[in-house]
């Protein structure tokens, strides 16, 4: 009994602090009907995992120990602060929200049935995963950190600080493991198999809210969702099943930046500042899951921030000042919770195993010496991406390759291209630069780090896949919500 | 596979899903008349190829959660089950899983302890998962427990002979010593 009680107060907490952010960003009115409510659940969970795991992250590092009653305080900070400016806004929030309720209507009568199957998979996939073993790098970084938190809820110096007891990965940083902790302590005791099945449940929250956020778009309702088929793609890959059975961090980490890039090509057309606020959120939770989650995240943000300046420049000629306030904001944001953790494991020498050799790693000539490293990567990579996830590459490209001859879409597809290709490099800079050798590293780990750039290539293709589907432009005015957009071919007619 | 039969490979699925979609473009403007837009058919055709991905991936994902399903454990195998893993390839210690749980029965909370001699095996990671919240003693700190796995070293071996109250023997060759120091 006390499991499931602990499991639902916690659960309970990361609702409310996600929704106060949804009230806050004013995604959901301040009196919602019963589908808005039940319709933000997904992104409120999401976000509430987001903000308040991070945040204790830091605490930990400066100090203040890992328990619910913190996560509590946070949560009715998160409220209290929603409670106070939402009031404000309440006259304005009135006529918000109802989009997503009209685009789930244009699913037409299967939407029934799309509601029965998705909780049906839902379910089958928590119990499935929710008996499992904790075995490999679960058992020797993830679950190894998560539980001495749960126990201890500081950084114990004895498996923290040792290079030798600290995990396969000393620096990897603590979201995983202090959202562990968070649920085993909630729970009342270590229940590390069920922790599978809540990785379970928070990818599908992720899902979830790449899906709310895409159906925010209005323009979207005259048309069936489509785009919903590149979500089911993304949770029926058995690859990423099979990760989150292993309780493996690549598929959160993934989902997470996943999340993240979505948000921010929404706002890259849109220019609502409320979706780069809602993008660094699950942005900074990825960065803080992995390394190879840290490198995509920040090279994800530079490409925003780049092709945003560039479409402002060409814009008003204040345009560069009105582009710096948001994204010094967001970066001010992000180096607020990851910088705290590096600065930790650099005061402590800890170092990683397959960190690349800095600042020669860096350099031309040293990766141009290791061309037959490079050739391994690239191959591995690319089997890896095309036995485990099929077609999807592929799919990325051509929704790309038609965004881009696409008005409306250009600046997304661009985006899409930059942020999935500079993730790629990335990831192929760490392999061939690092020491230890790829015959051990490759079998032992390409399996899971392609997740870092496959996952949020199957829902930037959704999102894509959405704005072709669109039959007006997006320089046209926003129309209200459940209006309905009429087709090209009428439109200047009226 | 080389990276140019992946290279080849990918081409050659974008190539073929290029002509898918030229192809719905070209059918649907034929037979609508060019009434229609290319826009959403490409989306159509784009979301035909994810679904044709979701079909092929079907009978994967099934099986994936059935094995997943088969696969369940007891609370108490699901923790210990890394010590029957060997990172190295190397055989695992026969009695160790069984001896982890006597020892863990035996440590209190925050006890601290050391594997003398300790060989590698499970690794130190497994076992320091295994045996938490009790914590490994490192570098000069003090430690109030002694674990013997795989083999027991001499001075233990003395303190069994004269039945020392402080040391416990599982089996041959696994050991467990408490040391009472000020």
């Amino acid at each position: 009994m006390r499991p499931l009680l602990g499991f639902v107060l916690l659960h309970g907490l990361f609702l409310i602090t996600g929704w106060s952010i949804l009230r806050l960003l004013r995604f959901v009115p301040v009196r919602p009907s019963r589908f808005e409510a039940l319709a933000g659940a997904g992104p409120a969970m999401l976000l509430g995992v987001c903000s308040l795991v991070p945040i204790q992250a830091v605490l930990l590092v400066c100090g203040v120990p890992l328990v619910p009653v913190v996560t509590l305080l946070l949560t009715f900070a998160f409220a209290a602060a929603a409670a106070v400016l939402s009031r404000r806004r309440a006259a304005r929030d009135a006529t918000e929200g109802s989009v997503v309720l009209a685009s789930w209507r244009a699913t037409g009568r299967a939407r029934g049935m799309l509601t029965a199957l998705a909780v049906a998979y839902l379910a089958f996939g928590t119990w499935a995963l929710a008996g499992l073993p904790t075995v490999g790098d679960d058992a020797r970084i993830w679950s190894l950190k998560g539980l001495t938190l749960t126990y201890h809820h500081t950084l114990v110096a004895d498996i923290f600080q040792n290079q030798g007891q600290a995990g396969a990965h000393p620096v990897y940083p603590l979201f995983q493991p202090g959202f562990e902790a968070l649920l085993f302590q909630a729970m009342g005791s270590a229940q590390l198999r069920f922790f599978h099945a809540e990785l379970w449940l928070l990818f599908a929250a992720a899902v979830w809210t790449g899906a709310y956020l895409i159906a925010q778009r209005p323009r979207t309702i005259t048309q069936r969702p489509l785009w919903l088929i590149g979500l089911a793609l993304l949770v029926l890959t058995p690859a990423v099943i099979r990760n989150l059975a292993m309780g493996l961090a690549d598929v959160t980490g993934g989902a997470l930046l996943a999340v993240g890039t979505v948000s921010l090509g929404l706002y890259l057309t849109a220019q609502d500042w409320r979706l780069l606020a809602l993008a660094v959120i699950p942005l900074a939770a990825a960065a803080n899951t992995k390394d190879e989650e840290l490198l995509a995240t920040l090279v994800t943000l530079g490409a925003g921030a780049a092709i945003d300046l560039v479409r402002n420049q060409r814009g008003a000629a204040d345009g560069p000042r009105r582009w710096a306030l948001p994204w010094a904001s967001a970066a001010a944001y992000m180096a607020a919770l990851i910088v705290p953790w590096r600065l930790w494991t650099r005061a402590h020498h800890l170092t990683d195993s397959v960190q690349p050799p800095l600042p020669h790693a860096l350099s031309p000539a040293f990766i141009l010496h290791r061309t037959h490293q490079l050739n391994q990567t690239i191959a591995a990579m690319l089997h890896q991406t095309l036995s485990e996830f099929g077609w999807l590459f592929a799919i990325f490209i051509l929704a790309c390759a038609a965004g881009l001859r696409t008005r409306g879409a250009r600046v997304t597809a661009r985006f899409y291209l930059a942020s999935i290709a500079l993730s790629i490099i990335a990831l192929v800079w760490l392999y061939t630069t690092t020491s230890v050798p790829l015959s051990f590293l490759i079998p032992t780990s390409m399996n899971r780090t392609v997740d870092v750039f496959m996952i949020p290539c199957a829902m930037a293709t959704a999102h894509l896949v959405a704005q072709l589907g669109e039959t007006c432009s997006d320089n046209e005015p926003r129309p209200r919500a459940a209006a309905v957009c009429q087709p090209r071919s009428t439109r200047g007619k009226a | 596979m080389t990276s140019f039969d992946g290279v080849a490979e990918l081409g050659g699925e974008t190539v073929a899903g290029a002509i898918v979609v030229v192809l719905a473009v070209l059918i649907a403007r034929r037979a609508t008349g060019r009434g229609v837009t290319a826009r959403p058919i490409i989306a159509a055709s784009l979301a035909g190829l994810l679904a044709l991905s979701v079909a092929l991936h079907l009978r994967g994902v099934g099986s994936a959660l059935a094995q997943s399903g088969r696969g369940h454990v007891s609370a108490q195998t699901g923790l210990e089950s890394c010590v029957n893993e060997s990172l190295s390839g190397a055989p695992v210690a026969p009695r160790a899983v069984g001896f982890l749980a006597w020892v863990k029965r035996r440590l209190p909370d925050g006890a601290r302890y050391v594997v003398s001699p300790y060989e590698g095996l499970p690794d130190g990671w497994c076992l320091t998962t295994v045996l938490l919240p009790a914590l490994p003693a490192t570098g000069a700190e003090r430690f109030e427990w002694t674990l013997a796995l795989g083999s027991i070293p001499a001075e233990m071996q003395a303190k069994i002979a004269h039945h020392d109250p402080n040391v416990r023997v599982y089996s041959p060759g696994y050991a467990l010593e408490f040391d009472r120091q000020p």
